[in-house]
């Protein structure tokens, strides 16, 4: 009787921690595919935007005691003007930008088929390479003219 | 009589002990692996938001042979911020000591999040005409690399 009520015992125990033990683990992996889940998302949001950034260089003019770019979203994504970088023969000019614009309008949102001027005080003379690169790393060359 | 009973007393008692153990062991062992998958799929979740790219022009690196310093751009492309401090540079696959690391954000950025791009001033660089590369190392074990000349 007594051996008999041990085991019964000793099996319920055994079973609650199995139950507790298998429950916790599945909590963990369901977690664990979320987090996954979400991370290849974004990814994948992030590569297809890529995929669709297309952007022109239309000039790089020499203006008084800087430049002027016009550049015009060529793509299907709708870029942010505050992610654009501007490199002048190897430096970049973020820090020189005194004027943006989206189709003469002040604004952070460039879309597609609108025109973005930046205007930079930087020294600059015909022949510089100018490098235009936007918020998601999408790159295009120019040279001052 | 007496001497049957405390017997199937003590073979229940030790009986209990074994379950308890075998079940703590069991429970121990389940959670540290279900935190391990967690802290793993975080890991794994938090390496996949973290991208960076060097957006220097490989033809015109701003490297100064007097001062032997060479200057980096790199934007964060990835969709978590990053701590400027604990990046980390290889030029030409030699390591680039901390303290010959100066980190600036460009455009009045207050934290590097995604767009920003951190200037990285690497001192004490002795480069030769040619070929070169560049590998930046951000948090979560993500990196960029850069093949330029100078």
């Amino acid at each position: 009787m007594a051996v008999g009520l041990s085991v019964s015992v000793s099996f319920a125990i055994i079973s609650v921690a199995l139950f507790m033990g298998v429950a916790s683990f599945i909590e963990a992996a369901e977690s664990t595919l979320e987090s996954l889940e979400k991370g290849v998302e974004k990814k994948v949001d992030r590569v297809v935007e890529r995929a669709r950034t297309k952007f022109q260089i239309l000039n790089a003019n020499i203006n008084g005691t800087g430049i002027s770019l016009n550049l015009t979203n060529t793509g299907s994504t709708t870029l942010t003007v505050s992610g654009v970088s501007i490199m002048l023969n190897g430096t970049c000019a973020d820090d020189n930008v005194t004027n943006a614009t989206v189709d003469g309008k002040v604004s952070n949102i460039w879309a597609p088929g609108e025109k973005l001027t930046v205007e930079i005080s930087i020294n600059a003379t015909t022949g510089d390479r100018v490098k235009a690169i936007t918020g998601n790393a999408v790159v295009q060359f120019g040279v001052v003219s | 009589m007496p001497g049957t009973s405390a017997s199937h007393a003590i073979f229940f008692i030790a009986s209990l002990i074994v379950a308890t153990a075998v079940a703590g062991v069991f429970m121990g062992t389940t959670m540290r692996f279900s935190n391990d998958l967690k802290t793993k799929g975080n890991a794994y979740s938090n390496q996949m938001n973290t991208e960076v790219t060097i957006i220097n022009d490989p033809s015109a690196m701003p490297y100064n042979s007097t001062n032997q310093t060479l200057i980096l751009y790199v934007k964060n492309i990835g969709s978590t911020s990053l701590y400027p401090n604990v990046t980390r540079v290889l030029i030409d696959g030699n390591y680039s000591m901390s303290n010959n690391l100066t980190f600036k954000l460009l455009d009045g950025a207050s934290a590097w999040s995604n767009e920003v791009t951190l200037e990285i001033t690497v001192g004490n660089c002795t480069l030769t005409s040619g070929d070169h590369k560049a590998k930046v190392i951000v948090e979560h074990g993500r990196y960029a690399t850069l093949a330029f000349k100078i």
